[in-house]
Parts: structure tokens; C-alpha cells; sequence
């Protein structure tokens, strides 16, 4: 039984990350209706910021808010030099987004090298025990920041004037336009929380996974299945899929085999894609009317 | 007919260099223009997207060497073998994916390829795992082994010569038309009799067909595979080439291919610059050359060109 | 008699809450020419997709030449020999002219994929053949010079003309045109309609929807009306004309209660001057030198048939669409060159086609979202969450609205996807007032409306000039919109075809002939307004006349 509940644990852990990843897809993809390719990559961008300052000598706390606004600012100067210009071709834009993605990893390979990265634990590496289940003091902080960042993205989207023009320029640009709402603007702002929630990801799991170069493509892939499982276009679905994927992943990982960790997802995906592509919880009214 | 004329001369040239290293570019050419010929049919002329066509190269390689090592079959019918297996699997698998769309299209054919990958790691009852399958027979005619670059030469350039003949063929035939409806504009296709999804899933069989093609020479050329070359950064690889060459002109295709393979040669005494080169070229290319890297560079020699008469005139 | 060549039997078909098509049923016979008419909504374009394998009938069937097409796919029914073409024309950008109407061959050229490889003696000839085949095709349309051109350089007429070459490649026997007429010039369609009879009398038959009321009248043999799903004439052309029940189906019906009185004694100051504005869509002209006015405390009503135009002439007013030529002013200062996001700021406000209502938010959040724009002005901090004054004066403006449209002030927290129809517009027109506009535009407010519901919504409208905002208004519903605007102009083709007092508009028995702009017997040329009386019928009464 703790087998099981060990299983669990680990799965939440790694839902949530996979849940602010398919977050921030869906942040992107609600404004502008593009799947970004390279989400996983500012979640690795993120992390490798943060461990690169913190080598440097920069204390964690101030370290980890920098990368993630710099990955957000990125995010911005991404959409308008690389996504405003192409257009509204799906094909384009996703060959686009996955070019962006390989140069973020040819960036980081040249910063940083090859070698997987650690950063240092927030708050030490002794294992606490919770009801005879023991996880890494890490584990406590992904699942609180994740919970954290959903409820205030929640709160943002849901309770102030800016997050409602923000969603009524997501499901229908042309009408916000009609009353005054500026749409370049909100599609800028789209990507700058894209990047800052996908470096959060990137920076909370980092002292317990290893990051490198090339661990955003399969974080992205994940992160879009969960975006599938939940619905593409909901945050909620987004944010329930990632942990139904961890908590799959998991008990796969766990009563299986490891090496067919990553079969899963896309066995899930492929499911999904063929059975129900509008995910469980269903496609939101998305950048269409 | 003179472009491969054209074509002969520079790979005699090539051959009889004296140059080792040139002749094994040439090969290593050859082998890449197989499957970028094949995904520049199915992207560029239908219109249809797949991030995951390492995974054909690499099962016609698999399935060759395995049957002709561990079935000891000649190793030319286990080409031939592989070849048409493949092509059943990738028809199969246009079945099951092209009624998606978009990023859904996009992502299944990703989710295909990381799929045949991982089964490729995992299954090392029969590929061998991460350590890859070893002594796989060469291919040989009249007693001579093609396992050199010399030698496997010509048999690499004549298919792939013979696969560009029979790509501009269909392109040039009523089913190209068809397929460039297709690509356009499927409702519009359907109104004229196409059937969309029949005439995708037919030409994701031959584009499968080349890729495994261009696989299974390569594992009877280099005796040894292993999972490593057969990953999603093969497959985006290959789209890099396709998308350089403006995804549809066959022969923009291989311009692509070379220009690819001559800068990953020129950028490795300078470590990693590749990577990031060819994410930023992918995205310049996409967004301003749309007819690929040839094209727009003729249009920016034009515009340069312009400019200076313009200057010139001034004066 | 000989068997119909196409039969449609009780076709039904239902898009959630809305019944689209309702037990239709209609016969095309061998070699005729028919028109299939209506207003905007009436589900001829989902007949089309019924009958031509785009979309899957809910229930009734359809027989071609004896067999049932329903349920096969598109290509196959267009293998039976049927085909049709687009509402947009829809030519194939990457290629030329005669690889279109090639492509339309290729599929029963009798050379696949395998032989399309090896370049064999099939392929080959079947390449010749389909060129050959192109060649002649484009010459029965007029196309034949224009053959090597790219197909993305056509106008639009000659697209119009390409989709039609494109249908006979296919070796159809029965053409359906969806709207081959749209966007053309009256030589044109002339030329048109000369084609249409050149294809029967190669044997063809054909099938058209047409808005154009002129161009049906010259053309077909048989007409078939339909509105709000329903089969409600079909008949020869004289007949159809004059049925009440056709006029009606047009012009619209509703009996509003509160007509609008004669217009105030205070001078009106002109507060929207668009002056000569000329709007074109990639070749095709849209609005042509539309001079219009709006004074300070006016209701405008601007009523013309579907394609007339009106749409167009909002949305250049709200900066959505730029014009050609011509000027805007608002309240004395030009807008034509202010982006659109800024003229939300000057006063004016748009409730657009169809609604556009923010579906997943509130009813109360959708209101609110529409004051974007004054609280931008008021400061970054307001956008946030707006406090103090500015809070205040949002919430005034949103009890105003529930004032108007008191059924909203029930729905507050309802989602505004949920809505009825009617709710649904009442939400729309209260989010443009919620920034309190000086002009509200209303975009076709009737449009898919019971008309209960839609004569509730159209009078609350007058009562707004009492707030000091004044109305322009876009209307299909042509009787209504008259009896509560002070002044119309009546939009054909793109030129303002009639103006004046809406009282007299409303009160001319030829309104409905101009409105519908119908032709004569089907040999007489399409007038053009230098040779017709009936555009110089209302002398324009200029702005000056109004004035008391």
C-alpha cells in the first residue's frame, strides 16, 4: 500500500510540472491559436538560467526570479520577431516554433555544453516522511509552487479586468478589437506568461531531475498531452491532464518498466488523438468564435 | 535530362578525385536525399506535415539487417523485404493519422516516431538495444562486397538518381495535380473527384518507401546500426532539408540535402554552432524565403542588385 | 416527362438549437436552368452541402439519376457526376488557370500514383488528354486567353469563371454554381449568364443560388425559394415574384409597435459624414462611392439585400476594413486614417454581425470588457482593476444597460454562451454602450431572430437617442428597420440606390422592386443606374432638406 502511495507521490510531483507546462501551451495557444513547439525548451531554458547564476555567485532566490522573467521577456521578443511575421499558416507556424525550439537547445549547448546540470535544493536534500511515504523536500515545493502559480494564474484570469480582456481577446480577436482592447499587446503578454510559467517548471524540478540541453522536447511533448488529455485550450483540463499523465507515468514506471516511461505518454496521446481529440474535458471555445 | 547529366559529371568528378573524403560526403549525400526526396513529397506537394519520418529510414534499416543476419537471407531480397514492409506500415500508419489535422497531425507523427525509437532502445531481444545490431552482411554484386564508400558509390547515387526521376515524374503527371489540390485545398479536391485521405495515405507508403530505402543501404554499407541516427533530431533534421529546399522542387530537395551536410562539415572543427544555426535558419527561412534558401536568396542578389543600379543611377 | 435528375426528398438537418433545413424537398428535371433563392440564413448553401456530399443530412434522402447519393462522400457523389463550386470561388493559388481546370480531370484521368511514377504511356496520354480537354473547357468559359496566367491573378469575376471551367472538367452532368455571380460587374454577369446557357445547351443542367434577384430573373427557367430552412415557393419566375409570401421572406414583416415619431425640432448637427467611400475585396467592388450621414440624435437605417454592401460600410466606419477612397468624419474630425482600436475611444461603437458575444465570460464580465477603452484611457491601473470614479462609472453604464434590457439583468452571472438568440443580441448591443458611444452601430440586430424577439430588440432602439447617442443601423429586415429609423438609404450592388425620410421610403410601393432590385422578362438587358428611372426615383434629398 505506501508502494502505491509512493507512486502517487512521485506522480503529482511530476503532474504538476507537466500541468504548468501544458499551462503555458494553452496560454499561447487560446491567444493565438498556434501550438508552441518550443514550450518545453523555455522550461530548460529556465532551469539552465537559474543554475548558470547561481554558479556565478547570484543567491537562489534572486536567481530563480531572474531566469524566469528573462525567459519571459524572451517569450516576448520570440513572438515578435519569430511568430508575428509568419502568418496565420498552422504549417508555418509550427515548423516555426520548432526551429525556435532547436535554436533555444543549439543556445543552451553553447552556454552551458552538454553536461546535465544540478541546482541546488531549496530548502536541503533530507527526505521528510509523510504517513510512511518519504519524498525530497523538493517534491513539497513543485507541488506548492505549482498549486500557487495555477491559483494565481486562476485568480488573474478569472477575478480582475485585465485577465477577463485577456480571455475575451482569446475567444474572439476581432470582437475585443472592437472595444479598444489591444490585441498585439495581449498576444505579447500571452508569451511573456508562456515563458515565465514554463521556466517556473523548468526551475522547480530542476534540483530533482537533471536539466540539459535537450530535456525540453520530451518535457514539451508531455506537457502537450497533458493539453490533450484535458482538452486543448482549457487551463483547468491543462492543469488536470498534467497530473493524470504524472500519476500514469508513475504506476507505469513503478509496476512496469522504466524504459517504457516515455511509451507511455505517447500510447496516451495516440489514444486520445484517435478516440477523443477534443479531450476530456473538452475544447474551449478557443481563438474561434 | 541535362540536370542529370549535370548531375553525373559532378559525381565522376567527385569519384575519380582521388579524394576519400569527398566520396564519402558524396555517399553520406545520397543516403539523406532518399528520405528528404520521400518527406518533400508528402510535405511539400500534399501539404500534409510529419516530424517523425526517421522512424521509416530506420525500420527499413532494422528490418533489413535483422532479416539478413538473423534470418540469413540474401542480403538483397532482405532489402527488398524491408523496403516493401515499410511501405505497408507507413501506408498503415497514413491510415491511422491523416484524419488529423494541424498540430494534431504534427504531434501524432512525432508521438510515431519517439514510439518506433524507444521500441528500437527496448527491444533488445531483437535490435540489440542502445548497443545496436553489429555484422550486418553487406550487399554485393558480382562477388564485389559494397561495403566501402567506393564501392557502395554508385548504388547509393543510382537510387537515389532513380528516385528523383520517378518523384519529378509523378509530379509532372495527372496525380501530382491531384496532389497539389490536395494540398491546397481538400474541400475543393473532394469536389473534383479526389479522394483526399486515399491519395495522402499513398503518398506517405512511397515517401516511406524511400526512407527505408535509404536506411537499409546504409546499415549493409556501414555493417552496424544502432538507435542513436534513427531519433527526433534526425527527423527535424530532414525537415530542416526539405524546408531549405522550399519543400516542393526535387531538385531544390537535394540543394537542401547538400547544403546541410556541407555546413555540418564545415561548422564541426567549431563545436556546437550547428545546432543553433540551423534553428535559426529554419525559422528565417520559413518566415522570408517560403520557396526555400535558393530562391530567396536569388530574390535578396536581385533586390541587392537592384539597389546598386539604383545608386548607380543617382550618381 | 422524363425523370428528374436529381431528386431531394424531405432533406432535414439541424445545428444544435437551430433548424437549418426543414423537410425540404425539391426536383431538378433534365437540361433546365434553376435558381435557388433566398434570404441571408435561409439554408441554401447547407442545401448545397447536403445534396453535394459536404454534410450529412439529419434525415430525407437524395437520389441522383435513380440512385441515392446521400452518405457518400464528396468525391464520390462528384464521380456520379454532380459537381459544384464554392460561394468563394476558391481557385488553386499554386497553380495556373489551365492546371485548375486539369486538376478537376485528374481523378477520372485513369492514371494513379503508380503510373503517375513510372511515366508510362498512360500517364503521358492522360496528361495530353486532360490538357487538351483544359483547353476547351477554358475556351467555353472565355478563359482561354488567360490560360498560362497564374490562377492568383484572375479578378474575381474570372475566378467566378474558372470555378465553372473547373466543374465541367469534372465530366458532371448536373452543375451546382453556388453564388456565380457574387462580386461581378454587369457586363460580367451578362457573360455569365451567356456561359450558362452555352453549358445547356451542351447537355448540361444547372442548378444556381444567386442573391443577385437581376441576374436569377434573366436566367432561370424555374425558381425555388427557401427561408428559414423552408421550401416556400418554387415555381415559374413570374409567379415567384409576385408571391406576397416571397416578398415578405425579403423585405421582412415585423409590425413594430412604437413607430418612430417625425423627427424633433433641434437641429441636427451631422455626426458621421462618410463621404465617397469606395471599398474593394481583391478585385471584387464592394461598396462604390457610398456617400452617407448621420446626425446628432438620428436613427439611420441602411437596408439592402444580402451582398449589398452594408456589412462593408460598418466595418470601414469602425476602422475594421480600409477603404479605397474616400473620407470619414466623425463628430467634425476625420477618422479614415485613426487605427480601429482608437476609434472606440472617439465615441463610436460597433455591435457586430452574428454578435461576436465573449461566449466562456459572464454576462455581467462581457458588459464590463466593454469599456476597455475608456479605462485605458483613465490609466494602466484601471485596466487592472478598476477603482473610485471609474469603477463607479462602469457600473452606472452597466445598470443602464439592465435599464434597456431588463431580461439581462437576470442573466447577470449567466455565461453569455448560454443565451438565447434574443438575449444574446440585447447583450451585444449593451457592451457597445457600455463605454456610452456618441454613434452605436448595429450590424443586422434581427438576424436569426423570432420576430417577437427581434421587433423587442429593435424598439428599444429609438429610445437611446433620448440618452444622446444616435443609431446606425444595418437591417435585412427592411420593413421594420424603416418604421423605427428617421431617415434609410437603400443599398444595391453597392451604391446607395434610394435615400430619404424613412416614412416615405416605407410608404413607396416600388420599394420592394428596388430593394430586390428583380429584372424583367428574362431577355431583357440588366439596366445599369445611367438608363434605369427607377435610380432616379427618390431625387437624393440631401442633408440640407432635412433641416426644418
Amino acid at each position: 500500500m505506501t508502494e502505491l502511495a509512493q507512486y502517487v507521490a512521485s506522480g503529482l510531483v511530476v503532474g504538476a510540472i507537466y500541468g504548468l507546462i501544458a499551462i503555458g501551451f494553452t496560454a499561447v495557444y487560446n491567444v493565438t491559436g498556434i501550438v508552441n513547439f518550443a514550450q518545453g525548451d523555455f522550461a530548460m531554458l529556465g532551469a539552465l538560467g537559474a543554475i548558470g547564476l547561481t554558479a556565478a555567485g547570484v543567491p537562489l532566490a534572486p536567481a530563480v526570479v531572474l531566469a524566469a522573467l528573462a525567459v519571459g521577456l524572451a517569450g516576448v521578443v520570440i513572438e515578435r520577431v519569430a511568430i508575428r511575421p509568419a502568418g496565420p499558416d498552422v504549417l508555418r507556424g509550427i515548423i516555426i516554433t520548432i526551429g525556435v525550439g532547436v535554436s533555444l537547445q543549439g543556445v543552451a549547448v553553447l552556454v552551458w555544453g552538454t553536461d546535465a546540470q544540478p541546482l541546488p535544493a531549496f530548502s536541503g536534500e533530507k527526505p521528510i516522511d509523510l504517513a510512511g511515504v518519504t519524498v525530497p523536500p523538493q517534491a513539497l515545493w513543485v507541488v506548492g509552487t505549482a498549486a500557487a502559480l495555477m491559483a494565481g494564474l486562476y485568480l488573474f484570469f478569472a477575478r480582475t479586468y485585465l485577465g477577463k480582456a485577456f480571455r475575451a481577446c482569446a475567444i474572439n480577436a476581432f470582437a475585443a478589437s472592437l472595444m479598444g482592447i489591444p490585441t498585439s499587446a495581449i498576444r505579447a503578454l500571452s508569451f511573456f506568461v508562456s515563458g515565465l510559467v514554463g521556466a517556473i517548471a523548468g526551475i522547480i524540478v530542476a534540483p530533482i531531475a537533471l536539466m540539459q540541453y535537450d530535456s525540453g522536447i520530451f518535457l514539451g511533448i508531455k506537457g502537450f498531452v497533458a493539453c490533450i488529455i484535458g482538452g486543448f485550450g482549457n487551463p483547468i483540463g491543462a492543469a488536470l491532464g498534467g497530473l493524470a499523465l504524472g500519476l500514469l507515468e508513475a504506476l507505469a514506471t513503478g509496476y512496469l518498466s522504466s524504459g517504457y516511461k516515455n511509451a507511455i505518454a505517447f500510447v496516451v496521446l495516440l489514444a486520445f488523438l484517435f478516440a477523443r481529440p477534443g479531450g476530456i474535458l473538452g475544447e474551449l471555445e478557443g481563438a474561434k468564435r | 535530362m541535362t540536370r542529370v547529366a549535370l548531375l553525373a559529371a559532378a559525381l565522376a568528378a567527385v569519384y575519380f578525385s582521388g579524394s576519400g573524403y569527398l566520396v564519402n560526403l558524396a555517399v553520406v549525400t545520397a543516403l539523406f536525399a532518399l528520405p528528404a526526396l520521400g518527406l518533400s513529397l508528402l510535405m511539400g506537394y500534399t501539404g500534409q506535415i510529419s516530424l517523425g519520418h526517421a522512424a521509416f529510414v530506420g525500420l527499413g534499416a532494422y528490418a533489413s539487417a535483422i532479416l539478413a543476419k538473423s534470418l540469413g537471407l540474401d542480403p538483397w531480397l532482405a532489402l527488398a523485404l524491408a523496403v516493401v514492409a515499410t511501405t505497408a506500415v507507413a501506408w498503415g500508419i497514413g491510415w491511422l493519422v491523416f484524419r488529423l489535422r494541424g498540430h494534431h497531425l504534427a504531434m501524432a507523427t512525432l508521438a510515431f516516431g519517439i514510439i518506433v525509437h524507444v521500441a528500437t532502445v527496448e527491444m533488445k531481444g531483437l535490435t540489440g538495444g542502445q548497443d545496436g545490431l553489429s555484422g550486418i552482411p553487406p550487399l554485393s554484386v558480382f562477388g564485389l562486397e559494397l561495403g566501402t564508400d567506393r564501392a557502395v558509390f554508385p548504388l547509393a547515387w543510382l537510387a537515389c538518381i532513380a528516385a528523383i526521376l520517378l518523384a519529378e515524374n509523378l509530379v509532372r503527371s495527372p496525380a501530382g495535380l491531384t496532389m497539389r489540390a490536395v494540398a491546397e485545398n481538400e474541400a475543393v479536391a473532394a469536389s473534383f473527384g479526389i479522394a483526399p485521405d486515399a491519395l495522402k495515405r499513398r503518398i506517405m507508403a512511397i515517401s516511406g518507401c524511400y526512407a527505408a530505402l535509404g536506411g537499409a543501404i546504409y546499415g549493409h554499407y556501414l555493417g552496424y546500426i544502432s538507435p542513436g541516427p534513427f531519433d527526433v533530431g534526425f527527423s527535424i533534421r530532414l525537415l530542416l532539408m526539405v524546408a531549405l529546399g522550399g519543400f516542393a522542387g526535387i531538385w531544390s530537395v537535394l540543394f537542401g540535402v547538400v547544403f546541410v551536410v556541407v555546413t555540418s562539415e564545415l561548422l564541426k572543427p567549431f563545436g556546437r554552432f550547428d545546432v543553433v544555426i540551423y534553428g535559426v535558419l529554419l525559422v528565417v527561412v520559413m518566415i522570408y524565403c517560403p520557396r526555400g534558401l535558393l530562391d530567396g536568396l536569388g530574390l535578396a542578389a536581385r533586390a541587392l542588385g537592384r539597389r546598386l543600379a539604383g545608386a548607380r543611377a543617382a550618381e | 416527362m422524363s425523370a428528374p435528375l436529381l431528386e431531394v426528398r424531405g432533406v432535414a438537418v439541424r445545428f444544435g438549437g437551430l433548424q437549418a433545413l426543414d423537410a425540404v424537398s425539391l426536383d431538378v428535371a433534365p437540361g433546365e436552368i434553376l435558381a435557388l433563392i433566398g434570404p441571408n440564413g435561409a439554408g441554401k448553401s447547407t442545401l448545397l452541402n447536403v445534396v453535394s456530399g459536404a454534410l450529412r443530412a439529419d434525415a430525407g434522402s437524395v437520389r441522383f439519376k435513380g440512385r441515392r447519393i446521400d452518405g457518400l462522400t464528396a468525391d464520390a457523389v462528384n464521380a456520379s457526376g454532380l459537381a459544384r463550386t464554392f460561394q468563394g470561388a476558391e481557385v488553386l493559388r499554386a497553380m495556373t488557370v489551365r492546371e485548375n481546370v486539369m486538376a478537376a480531370g485528374a481523378a477520372r484521368a485513369g492514371a494513379g500514383v503508380v503510373q503517375g511514377l513510372a511515366w508510362l504511356g498512360p500517364a503521358r496520354r492522360a496528361l495530353a488528354r486532360l490538357a487538351a480537354e483544359a483547353e476547351s473547357h477554358l475556351a467555353t468559359v472565355g478563359l482561354a486567353a488567360l490560360a498560362a496566367a497564374p490562377a492568383s491573378s484572375l479578378t474575381a469575376g474570372q475566378q467566378r469563371l474558372l470555378a465553372v471551367a473547373r466543374a465541367l472538367a469534372t465530366g458532371a452532368e448536373l452543375l451546382i454554381l453556388d453564388e456565380p455571380g457574387a462580386g461581378l460587374n454587369a457586363t460580367e454577369k451578362a457573360f455569365l449568364a451567356e456561359v450558362i446557357e452555352r453549358l445547356r445547351s451542351h447537355g448540361k443542367t444547372v442548378v444556381f443560388v444567386e442573391h443577385d434577384l437581376g441576374l436569377v430573373g434573366r436566367l432561370a427557367e424555374r425558381i425555388v425559394v427557401l427561408d428559414h430552412g423552408v421550401l416556400i415557393a418554387a415555381g415559374l419566375p413570374q409567379q415567384v415574384r409576385s408571391d406576397p409570401r416571397v416578398i415578405e421572406a425579403y423585405l421582412g414583416n415585423a409590425q413594430i409597435g412604437v413607430a418612430r415619431a417625425a423627427s424633433a425640432t433641434r437641429p441636427a448637427a451631422p455626426l458621421l459624414e462618410v463621404r465617397s467611400v469606395a471599398v474593394s475585396y481583391g478585385g471584387s467592388i464592394a461598396l462604390d462611392r457610398v456617400s452617407v450621414q448621420v446626425g446628432e440624435g438620428e436613427v439611420v437605417a441602411l437596408v439592402g439585400a444580402n451582398g449589398a454592401g452594408k456589412s462593408t460600410l460598418l466595418k470601414a466606419i469602425a476602422g475594421a476594413v480600409d477603404p479605397q477612397s474616400g473620407t470619414i468624419a466623425f463628430g467634425g474630425a476625420e477618422i479614415h486614417r485613426v487605427p480601429a482600436a482608437a476609434r472606440v475611444g472617439r465615441g463610436l461603437s460597433l455591435a457586430p454581425e452574428g454578435r461576436a458575444l465573449f461566449g466562456s465570460l459572464s454576462v455581467r464580465d462581457n458588459l464590463a470588457v466593454g469599456r476597455f477603452g475608456r479605462l485605458r484611457a483613465a490609466g494602466l491601473r484601471q485596466i487592472l482593476w478598476p477603482s473610485g470614479e471609474e469603477a463607479a462609472a462602469l457600473e452606472a453604464a452597466i445598470e443602464d444597460v439592465f435599464r434597456l434590457f431588463p431580461r439581462l439583468r437576470e442573466r447577470a452571472s449567466q455565461l453569455a454562451g448560454t443565451l438565447s438568440g434574443g438575449e444574446g443580441q440585447m447583450l451585444a448591443i449593451g457592451r457597445a454602450l457600455v463605454n456610452r458611444p456618441r454613434l452605436l452601430m448595429l450590424d443586422e440586430p434581427s438576424f436569426g431572430l423570432a420576430p417577437q424577439v427581434a421587433k423587442e430588440i429593435l424598439e428599444a432602439l429609438p429610445r437611446l437617442t433620448g440618452q444622446g447617442i444616435s443609431v446606425l443601423l444595418v437591417e435585412q429586415n427592411a420593413q421594420a428597420a424603416l418604421q423605427i429609423s428617421d431617415r434609410a438609404y437603400v443599398l444595391v450592388g453597392g451604391r446607395v440606390a434610394a435615400e430619404g425620410p424613412s416614412a416615405a421610403l416605407a410608404a413607396d410601393p416600388e420599394i420592394a422592386q428596388t430593394y430586390l432590385g428583380w429584372e424583367g422578362a428574362r431577355d431583357t438587358p440588366i439596366p445599369g443606374p445611367a438608363n434605369d428611372d427607377r435610380f432616379n426615383r427618390f431625387s437624393t434629398v440631401t442633408y440640407e432638406e432635412v433641416k426644418p
